[in-house]
């Protein structure tokens, strides 16, 4: 009886927002929207003020890929391109970083430039890194019945567009690789993809400290001992902080998909994964200032001494990482 | 008439909440503190000795506090089994709240730096990104790290690195304090980071290892010394 009652209530509610879509298709609506967070993953912290929508999303996503944000024809997508993991390849200048589960992130850029939310940082883009004129945005009619359906507001400020910017960011997320099928036991690994695995997993490779088990990244950065003298310009999260503890650290940027980037570390100094590999191997410059403890243990002093075999079979783990169902994801790409 | 009702609800509450105060019971802070020897822990630093005759700095130390049993002098038992991440840089896991502490006098007060064998499984802690980082990869046995102290060390004036990781279920450590001075709601623990490097065993990077994860007897002599590392 109850249940009849609660029931009939939600018909009535239902009904009831139903007609008011009807009446006026230019009124604010929200219709929640719920995040697919991939297995094993955090629950993703939402702001009070920015709870997912589909208007809000898809609001996000149009911004994303319009070079209306940018002076100079440039989107977002124009430097983080789906199909690589939101990146992009062959750049000259500082590697683009990738766009992946970055809803759970704290310390952006390479540098740790900003260490806030994703609205801030957002915001962030917009204002600072575009220079967004937001004057484009309210001269068009589109935009301005979009945010004004999705967030119910007449005026657009930056703050507007980098919330939006945000919802779409909050969808990005990798974590259906095949390594994941196989974490959740939907299928198994080749022989020499586990042997890699167990390589990156133990201390044979010792990579798991800083690319973990779910992000592949600590989200924290390290001195990995790529290079054993800075210079202005080049010192790492020292330059942010003024901290000479942190001469020479960068953030941990994610595995997951990197086997379709060409460009690898703050300076794209490698262009593939054996190289990288090679880097751990033999490449570790030992006397290196704040070089990260787990780079200069005693047991390391010779290189992880990985046989042709081992590497092989450790850029296949990596290669384990790629998602080829977000990568082709058609709700992530340009909006018709 | 409504208006009223609505008056008395809250003021019924507040009433019924400060009740329960009046039973003798509430929050127990506890806040962690660091040093080594007679220095307060600086990180990255290398400012310490430790008994095997190194000097050494510390860059990180994580870890887990959990299974807290407060035995009070009537005989009664607090017990508390919620897990704590503690990263020893970031000040607000460095102060934990037990809900609901009694009045009274304890004079034993046990618990573990890790985590029991029930919770040390991958993924039965909630997935926070804290908790992945301290992952103790299924590879290598699975669960979580207990304790990660990490940090370098001059040997003959050449810095390495040590990275003293503590995992898997026979090397939890537990922790027994005699008496603890409980003061109007606070206790304090300080963790001399010497400890782990001494009593009963001497700890020696160079003879018994600077990475201790994959060393059974490492993580032995380690867990060991732990006992005695909070006073
Ligand atoms: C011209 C190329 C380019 C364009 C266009 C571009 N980015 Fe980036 N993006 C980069 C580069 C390069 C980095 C890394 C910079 C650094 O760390 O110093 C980056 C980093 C980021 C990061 C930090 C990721 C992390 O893991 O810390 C975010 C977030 C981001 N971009 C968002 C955006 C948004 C939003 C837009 C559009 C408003 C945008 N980007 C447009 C090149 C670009
Ligand atoms: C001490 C922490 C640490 C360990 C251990 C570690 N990494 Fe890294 N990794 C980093 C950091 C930090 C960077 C970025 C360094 C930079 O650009 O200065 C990085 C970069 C990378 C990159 C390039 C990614 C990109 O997009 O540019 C790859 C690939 C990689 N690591 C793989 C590995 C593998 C494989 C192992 C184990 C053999 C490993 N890492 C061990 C911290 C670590």
């Amino acid at each position: 009886m109850e249940k009849l009652i609660y029931s009939l209530l939600l018909g009535l509610l239902l009904i009831t927002f139903s007609c008011k879509k009807v009446v006026n298709d230019n009124t604010p609506s929200f219709t929640p929207y719920q995040i697919d967070i991939p297995k094993r993953f955090p629950a993703m912290e939402i702001p009070d003020d920015n709870l997912m929508s589909v208007e809000r999303l898809a609001l996000g996503r149009k911004l994303y890929y319009d070079p209306i944000l940018s002076n100079d024809g440039r989107a977002c997508a124009t430097c983080h391109i789906q199909q690589i993991g939101f990146t992009k390849n062959s750049t000259l200048g500082v590697p683009v970083l990738p766009h992946q589960n970055l809803g759970w992130n704290k310390n952006f850029l390479w540098k740790g430039e900003k260490n806030c939310t994703l609205e801030e940082m957002m915001l962030f883009e917009v204002h600072d890194f575009f220079v967004t004129d937001i004057a484009k945005l309210n001269a068009s009619k589109e935009y301005k019945d979009l945010f004004y359906k999705a967030y119910g507001i007449t005026t657009i400020t930056h703050k507007d567009a980098a919330y939006a910017l945000a919802q779409f960011f909050r969808v990005l997320n990798s974590g259906n690789s095949k390594f994941d099928k196989y974490r959740r036991n939907e299928l198994s690994l080749t022989p020499n993809e586990r042997n890699g695995m167990i390589i990156f997993f133990t201390e044979r490779g010792d990579c798991f400290h800083c690319h973990n088990e779910i992000f592949f990244t600590d989200n924290d950065f390290h001195n990995t001992g790529l290079d054993s003298t800075f210079f202005p310009g080049s010192m790492g999260r020292y330059e942010v902080t003024g901290n000479a503890n942190d001469i020479g650290k960068y953030k941990t940027p994610t595995l997951r998909n990197c086997e379709l980037r060409d460009r690898f570390m703050h300076d794209g100094r490698f262009s593939t994964l054996e190289e990288v590999i090679e880097f751990y191997n033999t490449g570790v410059k030992q006397t290196s200032v704040n070089i990260d403890p787990l780079m200069v243990l005693p047991e390391k002093a010779l290189g992880l001494q990985l046989t042709q075999q081992e590497k092989n079979d450790l850029l296949l783990f990596l290669k384990t990482l790629t998602d080829t169902a977000f990568l082709s994801n058609k709700q992530l790409n340009a909006p018709q | 008439m409504n208006w009223k009702v609505l008056l008395i609800v809250p003021v019924w509450l507040v009433a019924a909440m400060g009740c329960k105060k009046n039973e003798g019971k509430n929050d127990l802070q506890i806040q962690l503190n660091y040093k080594i020897d007679n220095l307060p822990l600086k990180f990255d630093t290398l400012l310490y000795h430790c008994e095997a005759g190194y000097n050494y700095e510390v860059t990180r130390l994580h870890y887990y506090l959990s299974g807290f049993v407060f035995t009070m002098t009537d005989g009664t038992m607090y017990n508390h089994n919620q897990v704590y991440y503690v990263d020893a840089r970031q000040v607000s896991t460095n102060t934990i709240s037990l809900p609901s502490f009694p009045k009274g006098i304890c004079n034993k007060l046990s618990f573990y730096i890790g985590i029991d064998s029930l919770k040390n499984k991958t993924d039965s802690l909630p997935a926070t990104f804290d908790n992945i980082n301290m992952g103790w990869p299924d590879a290598m046995g699975g669960g979580y790290h207990f304790v990660k102290l990490e940090g370098h060390y001059l040997d003959s004036a050449v810095s390495k690195g040590f990275a003293m990781h503590i995992g898997k279920n026979q090397f939890l450590v537990p922790v027994e304090i005699n008496n603890p001075t409980i003061t109007s709601g606070k206790l304090s623990l300080t963790m001399n980071i010497n400890e782990w490097f001494r009593n009963p065993y001497l700890y020696d990077f160079k003879l018994h290892g600077s990475y201790s994860m994959n060393s059974d007897s490492a993580m032995q002599l380690l867990s060991a010394n732990g006992k005695d590392v909070f006073d």
